[in-house]
């Protein structure tokens, strides 16, 4: 977030029309980060660090969803709406992992003597509390969700990134870290589905990679900590960008689940995804799925019978998913 | 000057004024104003044992003035709006009785949105007259030192308070919807 | 300057073109008027005035009968083969006489060899295989998505858009990359096409002459949009729940309509729900979807161009709700009308020509015709 007030910004005659109150008659500078499909992700600030009051700036992510003119005006509110809120239960969900009484599965009875039968899913153990951004504001009507600011990369770029420099540079080294990176993508997956939430559009967009906070700062770290740049020129020569946590963004299409179905097509999506994004690439996509395994067995829920852990179970079933869409008859 | 001026982003037009009161011994007073509906009081009046942080007022206020904007408050001002914004659930008077003056506050926070035709130095001068107590600067650190655990515990849900901020602030956004 | 014949027979439409390819040189010096059954806005006719179009095709015949099953009824495997087998030599006997073709003339014989119905697949192998051997003329077996596709753009002009395909056996959104047509999304159950040919069964929608296209008129005046499930996933949708959903809505009409209770009212206005409210409700939801994993594909490669082919891709309001968004993108939206839409010969003609010209050819022990068959496992080597 360094510069924030400096970076270049569209002009706010440029961007207000396209935003929703009260941000169009903000004086805060924006930056449009990415124009998706669907929204608009804009860096500003929110709750601290006016440009009028004198405070360090914080970096704030916010994603406007514009009305759809080809829509239905009620599918159109219908879906803003399903989405912002699918979105922020799901981050909200996850920032109160470990901490919340609600939801939590602490709630469970007292009485339950099975417990040593059942190896209880972890899903309170709050790894995946610093795996999403926090929700700081929301306005279905207005189309908006702010939340904090995700440092780092998204992996797509990283990944471009990583096959600009693999091109010129010794090839074992770099082809490992890219494995550490995918076995992160496939363990961090497997969390997610583990506490009972499938994403809905697994992309390397929609994955970022957050630098390992070395010196774990405060809430709103300050604008001007890196603004010498000296930080970031010494990570850019090191040999390996690919380091990192991996944080999931863009929640909108995700739902409760846990059905092995809904599991299968949420990595359907990320392989094909994955695919036609890093062609190149796609050969080391099964470290994706090995990981994912792994971590499903480990903290996904028991499955009947035994003989199977939770994660080989989805990944038998997206093989019927992959041939499903591959070898699909014509007849429907 | 002890009462801070805060400007929210995106909401210049709308600055708040907040001043922190350690010790507070007229809690009921203060209280009754509201209750009678004096217009000299227009101000959210907020038990500091509830309060986590800044920010987590911060939110409140953003919210309430943001309703207040799109004409749907769902109390009468903006300013029990910010009280009832800091709950968790719908429920106005329990809103008000967790996170407004009681008769048993001990420390207050004060917040006046947009300074109407008073400037902040008659808000300021308005407030150390009325309010009796011990103005403290508005930061996490004494925030920290007044709250009451437990009760943040009930209010939120909570098993612990450690690292809860975030989903404080996530639980009011998602409020109501 | 080469020739090709082509015959279609995946689905219950048997058609045959034949499709003339003039020689690029000659293209150069000639510049071609845009062609009739293009309609899209002023960036097509830029697109084929451009040095990069490639040449305009001639369509010398398009012909096309189709197989109409009575109103609640699909059309059989078997009764589709058999019209095809009645039809064929009647309609290739009629090309080649509006064609003015003579028999030396033609270069090729080309075939859908997948994906589709394989009974009628195979009725139209069979009379390719006839005509290669009687003819003596190499055969070109082609996929049928590819078809919609290169048909597509030699008709609209449109260079390198994202591709929308959407009939009653595919939906598939499609980009092109390093030679192959590669699906970015699609369904994961049936297509959309589908879809709405077995809702049109439940409320005994006539076939004729097509259950898509009476569904649209009746939803023109369709008013009240009911909640049905919308399900996209990343790039891909389903359709199923909304199949299953919709029908049930459909039987709760048949039964308020004759029954005791009086008819079903609308929430909100409490206006009787019509047959044509629930063909707009349909149509609003899935046209959505469908936009929607387009825009996505947009965004994801960074096109600005779209492509609706298909027999669904006829729709008119498919075709405005698409425009409006490319529109939003500072893009346009491509489509052609039913000659060209619906499945026909002339696409297989054209595809398989340009195959060939870069020296394809179906041996006669390998013309066979498969039910499946990927869009993204041709090599299309004819385009950079």
């Amino acid at each position: 977030m360094a510069d924030l007030h400096r970076s270049s910004t569209a002009t706010p005659t440029e961007l207000h029309h396209q935003l929703p109150p009260p941000f169009d008659h903000s004086q805060e500078p924006f930056e449009l980060i990415a124009q998706g499909a669907e929204s608009l992700l804009f860096r500003t600030t929110f709750l601290t660090g006016s440009v009028s009051d004198g405070r360090p700036a914080v970096a704030a992510a916010l994603k406007v969803r514009p009305k759809k003119a080809w829509r239905h005006p009620t599918l159109d509110k219908r879906l803003t709406r399903a989405r912002i809120l699918a979105e922020a239960r799901v981050l909200v969900k996850f920032s109160g992992e470990g901490i919340a009484t609600a939801g939590s599965s602490s709630g469970r009875s007292g009485k339950s003597g099975r417990r040593d039968k059942v190896k209880a899913p972890k899903e309170n153990d709050g790894r995946l509390r610093d795996a999403v951004p926090n929700v700081l504001g929301l306005d279905w009507e207005g189309g908006w969700l702010a939340t904090e600011w995700i440092e780092g990369p998204m992996v797509k770029k990283a990944i471009y990134d990583y096959a600009k420099m693999a091109s010129t540079m010794s090839e074992e080294g770099g082809v490992q870290n890219l494995k550490g990176l995918l076995r992160r993508i496939g363990a961090v997956v497997g969390r997610l589905h583990a506490a009972g939430v499938v994403h809905g559009d697994l992309t390397t967009s929609n994955l970022m990679l957050r630098p390992h906070r070395h010196h774990p700062k405060a809430v709103g770290s300050r604008a001007s900590d890196d603004d010498d740049g000296s930080v970031s020129k010494v990570q850019e020569a090191g040999t390996d960008n690919l380091q990192g946590e991996i944080v999931l963004i863009d929640f909108g299409l995700s739902s409760q689940s846990i059905s092995d179905e809904d599991r299968a097509v949420d990595l359907y999506v990320l392989e094909r995804a994955f695919g036609s994004t890093h062609p190149r690439e796609e050969h080391l996509f099964p470290e994706v799925i090995a990981a994912y395994q792994e971590s499903m067995n480990d903290i996904g829920p028991v499955v009947k019978g035994a003989k199977l852990g939770a994660g080989d179970v989805v990944v038998r079933k997206l093989e019927d998913v992959r041939m499903r869409g591959r070898k699909k008859s014509m007849i429907g | 000057m002890i009462m801070e001026t805060i400007t929210l982003p995106h909401l210049h037009q709308h600055s708040l004024h907040a001043i922190l009161f350690q010790n507070l011994s007229n809690a009921s007073f203060l209280r009754q104003q509201l209750l009678e509906g004096n217009t000299d009081f227009e101000y959210a009046f907020l038990d500091a044992s509830v309060l986590f942080s800044r920010s987590q007022v911060l939110a409140a206020c953003f919210r309430a003035i943001n309703d207040q904007l799109q004409r749907r408050m769902k109390s009468k001002n903006v300013h029990s709006e910010i009280v009832f914004s800091l709950s968790p659930n719908n429920n106005i008077s329990e809103s008000f009785r967790r996170f407004g003056v009681s008769e048993t506050t001990k420390d207050l926070l004060a917040i006046k949105v947009g300074g109407g035709e008073l400037g902040p130095t008659q808000v300021e001068q308005h407030l150390r007259q009325h309010v009796e107590g011990t103005p403290v600067p508005f930061t996490d650190d004494k925030l920290a030192e007044m709250r009451d655990e437990a009760r943040l515990r009930k209010v939120y849900k909570l098993d612990s308070v450690d690292d809860a901020e975030a989903y404080v602030l996530g639980s009011m956004a998602l409020k109501g919807s | 300057m080469p020739i090709a014949i082509g015959l279609e027979g995946s689905a219950n439409k048997l058609g045959v073109g034949i499709i003339l390819h003039p020689d690029d040189r000659q293209w150069e010096a000639d510049p071609p008027s845009p062609h009739d059954s293009a309609h899209s806005d002023d960036e097509a006719s830029h697109a084929r005035k451009s040095k990069h179009a490639s040449p305009p095709v001639q369509i010398l015949a398009n012909l096309r009968h189709t197989f109409v099953s009575p109103p609640g009824t699909g059309f059989l495997p078997k009764d589709t083969a058999a019209h095809h087998r009645r039809w064929v030599v009647r309609l290739v006997k009629q090309a080649m006489k509006q064609a003015k073709v003579r028999l030396e003339d033609i270069d090729c014989i080309c075939y859908t060899k997948g994906p589709g119905m394989g009974a009628p697949l195979g009725s139209v192998a069979i009379a390719a295989r006839m005509l290669s051997q009687l003819w003596g003329k190499a055969l070109v077996g082609v996929n049928h998505c590819v078809g919609h596709i290169e048909m597509g753009r030699a008709i609209t002009g449109a260079e390198n858009p994202v591709v929308l395909y959407v009939s009653g056996g595919n939906t598939q959104v499609i980009a092109y990359s390093a030679q192959r047509y590669r699906i970015f999304g699609e369904a994961l159950d049936i297509a959309v096409g589908n879809c709405l040919d077995r809702f049109a069964r439940v409320l005994n929608i006539s076939n004729d002459p097509a259950p898509g296209y009476n569904i649209e008129q009746l939803a023109k005046s369709g008013k009240v949009l009911l909640e049905l499930p919308y399900a996209v996933k990343g790039m891909d949708v389903s359709f199923s729940g909304i199949l299953a959903r919709v029908e049930e809505m459909a039987r709760k009409l048949e039964a308020s309509q004759s029954g005791i209770d009086g008819p079903w009212r609308d929430d909100e206005t409490g206006e009787p729900i019509t047959k044509e409210d629930l063909c707009f409700t349909l149509q609003e939801t899935v046209f959505a979807m469908l936009v929607e994993i387009t825009e996505r594909a947009m965004a994801h490669v960074g096109a600005n161009q779209v492509l609706i082919v298909g027999g669904v891709g006829c729709n008119e309001r498919l075709q405005q709700m698409m425009g409006m968004m490319a529109s939003e993108r500072r893009g346009s939206v491509y489509a052609t009308d039913e000659r060209f839409c619906i499945d026909n010969g002339i696409m297989i003609a054209h595809a398989g020509l340009l195959a060939w010209k870069m020296g394809f050819r179906t041996a006669i022990e390998e013309s066979t015709f498969t039910q499946r068959f990927r869009t993204d496992e041709v090599l299309v080597n004819w385009r950079e």
